[in-house]
């Protein structure tokens, strides 16, 4: 059976949906439906496999974290070992030898002769080593000061130059820098004791730093 | 009716168009979860490679703290403790006496360095100023008894001052020097907050290192310096030149006299020791007989000069004086050394008779104290010559001459007062001795006889050994 329909023209216009409004309608339901897929896709696909490989990480995290406890532990005792330790080096690094120092001296002195190649005595010493310090000054700081008055048994001050020469060529110029040059003064003479003229000067020596005095 | 059409069609399209939106923000948000969550995986992605890169390490970490602690047992036994700290004064006193020093004065200067010894965390630094009198080799032995202490101890300043001429003037040896000298130290106190880890098979892993350990502990050793003495040197703080006016009576030799005194007597030194050397290598009895007798000869002459040059003091410049000490007494010394290793050997006739000239010619010259050490010299070796009979008169000699010297020295220090003579004419003299007159052949004392009165002497027999002294001495 054949069913037509009679409604008039201006009826039916009205009751028919327009093609825009479908459209509108369709595009909507569309991005419904897709965004509904996304959605679903993030949540089932994308999120539950980033958690389980969270799960995974932190696992493996909580697996390290007592070896990283321990290695902390290991580290700051080490610390504190690496702080005595640096003390202790600079309190055994500053430390100088002076029975080794004054016994060379001795030595030197007393290879002078019989006065041939010079007669030397001492008047006084002085050391003072210096503080050790705790900037990083690249420029060498002296480590202390050797100095001493001494006399020469000659009226002939050159004897005070080779006793220099013996001084620096020796073992107990070792730890120090080069010494200033000689330099003296006649004194007066003395009849009363042989030899009668003299000549009076200073020995002063810088010790070199620590760490030069090391190398 | 079309109306409604349309406002259905509306809210079908609004509808849509808010889920729409829904559905957008619900996407939104769980992107946003979905990124943090992935940040957050990356983030726990880098901890766990630092993580691993840091254990990765622990080995080496743990190798070093046990090298550390190890160590750390060395700076222990190295750095006084609370108890040596409390001995430090005694253990001065200690070095006071074995180098001979006179400690005048000990102060304790921790006090004043307090704020440089907090900055040292664990350290405690102690010091002490010492101020003694000493002459150099005192001071050197003082000075190494406190750097190779088997705790560390140092000198950071010290300072010497001479002793003057005049107070020294009759003797260089009495020489004593002012010092003042610092002597520190640290005690090793570790914080209580420094806690050990708990290593997990400790002793087996130290085992391991024992090498390195070892390597360590011996760089964290402080070397000490070998010391020898004062090795017949001269003291360098003490004035070497000699008096020019010596009291009256001394004998007077220039500096170039005294130095080529003892150069002469170097030469004849090394000459004897060329001697002892050849005897040593002598190939038979009559080259080792020969050789032993040449050298005793020199030796002896050798010995007698050095005997006569101390007991006249005639080397005063002191480099000289230093010079025959080191290269002739000493040398004598060993060489006398070499030959008492012989002493079980017999001595040669030749040295016996040499022996015999030497104490003769001193009794000629009075030198009584000088011919009693030159017995010295031979009179270890006499008990086995005793009893040979080649040998017998030279030592019975020997003993006389021994004797004859004794008793002189004893007859010298016997109090005899001899007021004078009196001349009895025809009945001869009296001697007033002691308050009382003594005639030829009376005993003065048990032991003493009065032999004869000439007018300027008298004559003694004392001990058998017979004297003359002058009437005034």
């Amino acid at each position: 059976m054949i069913i037509i329909n009679l409604l008039p023209e201006e009826y039916l216009r009205a009751r028919r949906k327009p093609a825009q409004t479908l459209a509108v309608l369709g595009t909507v339901a569309a991005v419904n439906v897709a965004l509904l897929l996304w959605l679903a896709s993030l949540f089932f696909g994308s999120k539950s496999r980033i958690m389980g490989e969270l799960g995974v990480l932190e696992s493996d995290m909580a697996s390290l974290t007592p070896q990283l406890a321990y290695h902390d532990d290991l580290e700051k005792e080490n610390k504190q070992f690496q702080s005595r330790e640096e003390t202790l080096r600079e309190i055994t690094l500053g430390r100088v030898s002076w029975t080794e120092k004054v016994d060379q001296l001795v030595d030197v002195i007393n290879h002078g002769g019989e006065g041939e190649k010079y007669l030397v005595w001492l008047n006084d010493l002085k050391v003072v080593q210096a503080v050790q310090s705790s900037s990083k000054s690249k420029t060498p700081q002296s480590g202390g000061t050797f100095r001493a008055t001494g006399y020469s048994g000659s009226p002939n001050f050159g004897l005070v130059a080779n006793f220099f020469e013996d001084l620096t060529e020796s073992d107990f110029a070792g730890g120090f820098l080069p010494p200033a040059p000689p330099q003296g003064r006649r004194e007066a003479k003395d009849e009363g004791l042989i030899p009668s003229e003299i000549f009076s000067f200073t020995l002063d020596l810088q010790l070199a730093p620590p760490e030069v005095r090391k190398k | 009716m079309l109306v409604d059409t349309k406002k259905r069609i509306l809210a079908m399209g609004g509808g849509g168009a808010a889920l729409a939106a829904l559905l957008g923000f619900l996407v939104w948000a769980q992107s946003d979860q979905i990124d943090s969550l992935t940040e957050k995986a990356k983030g726990l992605e880098q901890d766990i490679a630092k993580a691993r890169a840091r254990i990765a390490q622990t080995p080496s970490l743990e190798r070093e703290v046990i090298l550390q602690r190890e160590t750390d047992e060395v700076a222990r036994t190295i750095l006084p403790n609370d108890e040596d700290i409390l001995n430090f004064v005694r253990t001065l006193r200690t070095f006071e006496k074995e180098s001979g020093v006179r400690i005048s004065q000990i102060k304790d200067k921790s006090a004043s360095s307090s704020k440089k010894s907090k900055n040292k965390d664990d350290f405690e630094k102690v010091a002490y100023e010492v101020n003694f009198e000493a002459d150099a080799f005192q001071l050197l032995s003082f000075l190494n008894f406190v750097e190779s202490h088997e705790r560390f101890m140092r000198v950071p300043s010290f300072t010497l001052k001479a002793a003057k001429r005049d107070a020294y003037a009759g003797d260089p040896g009495e020489a004593r020097h002012e010092v003042d000298l610092e002597v520190e130290s640290y005690v090793y106190r570790p914080r209580s907050g420094s806690k050990r880890v708990d290593i997990d098979g400790y002793d087996r892993k130290r085992d391991l290192l024992a090498t390195e350990i070892s390597a360590r502990q011996r760089e964290m050793t402080i070397p000490a310096y070998d010391y020898e003495g004062a090795r017949n040197r001269r003291d360098p703080w003490v004035d070497p030149r000699m008096p020019a006016n010596l009291e009256p009576g001394d004998l007077v030799l220039s500096i170039e006299d005294q130095i080529d005194l003892v150069e002469d007597l170097v030469a004849r030194t090394k000459e004897a020791a060329q001697l002892l050397d050849r005897w040593r290598s002598a190939n038979n009895l009559i080259a080792d007989i020969e050789s032993r007798s040449v050298l005793e000869k020199s030796l002896s002459a050798l010995e007698e000069e050095a005997r006569r040059i101390e007991a006249d003091k005639q080397l005063r410049f002191i480099p000289a004086e230093r010079r025959f000490r080191v290269e002739v007494m000493d040398e004598i010394a060993r060489i006398r050394r070499s030959l008492a290793e012989t002493e079980d050997q017999q001595v040669p006739i030749a040295v016996l008779r040499q022996a015999v000239e030497t104490m003769h010619s001193h009794l000629a010259a009075s030198e009584y104290d000088l011919a009693l050490e030159a017995f010295a010299g031979v009179e270890g070796r006499l008990a086995s010559a005793e009893r040979d009979p080649q040998r017998a008169p030279y030592v019975e000699q020997l003993r006389k001459y021994q004797h004859m010297a004794e008793t002189v020295l004893e007859f010298q220090k016997l109090e005899l007062d001899v007021r004078g003579l009196v001349d009895l004419g025809p009945k001869g003299r009296v001697a007033l001795i002691n308050g009382k007159t003594y005639a030829p052949g009376e005993l003065v004392t048990p032991d003493l006889l009065l032999l004869d009165i000439a007018s300027d002497q008298l004559t003694f027999v004392y001990k058998e050994v017979e004297m003359t002294r002058p009437v005034s001495q």
